[in-house]
């Protein structure tokens, strides 16, 4: 929340890592006077008096989360009184550098084979004169320019056009830094599985997409529906970015990234009852590491043995 | 890093990652002028004309939209008079924790680390501590 002082002009980000939902602009319009943000255009900002955003041609109807803001007060200075925005994290305030993103897209990522990728705040396409966001999702590409990495929809894709699928490669995600095939991804990942029934779509391949809490924020990369991330005390899967307030479904795991999320006993979370699942290092099949014989390891993530010595040369 | 490449951008400075958050020196990175008005290329590379392009604004905590650009850089960076001096020094670096909005009419990619633009539709993230 944000308690919104008597001054003129206010820029923000609607969301916090404790809760966000949208919030009504017609609900604040005896306080905002218009309110800007940037058109997914990427050459224009929406503009939309609070005062008529319940109207069926708004382009601006809410606070949305995961989005950033201008607006300015209405009425005279006098009339102005402090007022409350919930979720609201306000980006004009003094003393403020502690105040960061958790992205819940990368900022850039390597594919092997492919280059390395960068988040921009829209498509320059030579070919196409273009200058957008594609499919409302970010867009990325190579300091050249001769790739691009877009959403169609239903998977990030890697061409030289966005837009144009000629030579192109899927990943079969919602995030753009999966893999693509045997492509590998520069990003961390981990593997997630166990869960079974109604649970089951929370198994599979995460990747990082951010940081919280000074550790890494993994993303389901089939659907985007999950988050994977430290609480500061315990490593929590969560249908809610990123957090487990507000009626979330989650699950709690251990103080290792790699582990166990357990709610067996029905009772350390929401929506998963009765259900355990494994979280192991997405970079590799765990299984790829037993032996015939037995099911121990010859590596771990800590301690890697030699297993041919110069003797046996 | 973020590639600003559309004319339009509106966006958070500051991003949770592996490294700090350290503010931008705005006149460092785009340019700007000696005292006998002489252009000083930035770290960006880009030319005085390409620079010129720029514009880089803020809502300061008194809530007064404020810019950023080449020729707040000429008219005051320099300027005899220390108040007047002041108008541009009171936004010349881009600080963690703080939203900017920015003009962008080159063809050039701008590349701002740890810039996060934002447009309607898309949830780019949530602030945290």
């Amino acid at each position: 929340m944000a308690n919104i002082n008597k001054i003129n002009g206010i820029s923000g980000f609607q969301g916090t890592d404790v809760s966000c939902e949208n919030v009504s602009l017609y609900g604040l319009r005896n306080y905002i006077d218009k309110v800007f943000a940037t058109s997914t255009s990427g050459s224009s900002y929406s503009v939309q008096p609070a005062s008529s955003s319940n109207s069926p041609f708004a382009t601006i109807k809410n606070f949305e989360c995961g989005n950033g803001y201008i607006f300015f007060r209405s009425g005279a200075e006098s009339s102005w009184s402090v007022f409350n925005i919930p979720h609201f994290e306000q980006g004009n305030l003094e003393n403020n550098s502690n105040k960061l993103v958790t992205t819940l897209f990368p900022e850039h990522f390597t594919i092997e084979g492919k280059g390395e990728f960068h988040l921009t705040s829209g498509v320059n396409d030579p070919g196409s004169g273009s200058k957008a966001w594609y499919q409302t999702m970010p867009v990325y590409k190579t300091l050249d320019s001769s790739l691009k990495c877009w959403f169609n929809g239903s998977s990030y894709v890697i061409s030289s056009r966005v837009g144009n699928t000629s030579s192109s490669v899927l990943n079969n995600s919602f995030i753009p830094n999966a893999p693509y095939g045997d492509a590998k991804t520069s990003s961390a990942t981990v593997e997630i599985s166990g869960f079974t029934g109604g649970s089951a779509n929370a198994n599979g391949l995460y990747a990082e997409v951010g940081y919280v809490n000074g550790k890494i924020l993994y993303r389901h990369a089939k659907t985007g529906d999950f988050y994977y991330f430290f609480s500061g005390q315990t490593w929590v899967l969560t249908d809610t970015p990123i957090t487990v307030n507000g009626g979330a479904c989650y699950v709690n795991g251990g103080s290792d990234v790699n582990g166990k999320l357990d709610n067996s006993g029905g009772s350390n979370g929401n929506c998963f009852d009765g259900q355990t699942a494994n979280v192991s290092d997405g970079s590799m099949d765990p299984r790829s590491l037993a032996t015939e014989d037995e099911d121990s390891l010859m590596s771990t993530e800590d301690k890697l043995k030699v297993l041919i010595t110069e003797d046996d040369m | 890093m973020a590639l600003i490449t559309t004319s339009k951008s509106l966006g958070w400075y500051g991003v949770h990652g592996s490294d700090d958050c350290e503010p931008m020196s705005l006149h460092e990175h785009f340019g700007t002028y000696n005292s006998s008005g002489s252009f000083q290329i930035g770290k960006s590379g880009l030319s005085e004309t390409e620079a010129k392009l720029i514009s880089i604004w803020t809502m300061l905590p008194t809530g007064s939209a404020w810019p950023w650009n080449l020729n707040m850089e000429q008219k005051y960076r320099n300027h005899p008079i220390s108040s007047l001096r002041e108008l541009v020094k009171q936004h010349d670096e881009m600080k963690c924790g703080q939203m900017y909005w920015i003009t962008w009419t080159g063809n050039k990619d701008l590349n701002i680390p740890g810039f996060v633009p934002t447009a309607l539709g898309v949830d780019m993230g949530r602030i945290s501590d």
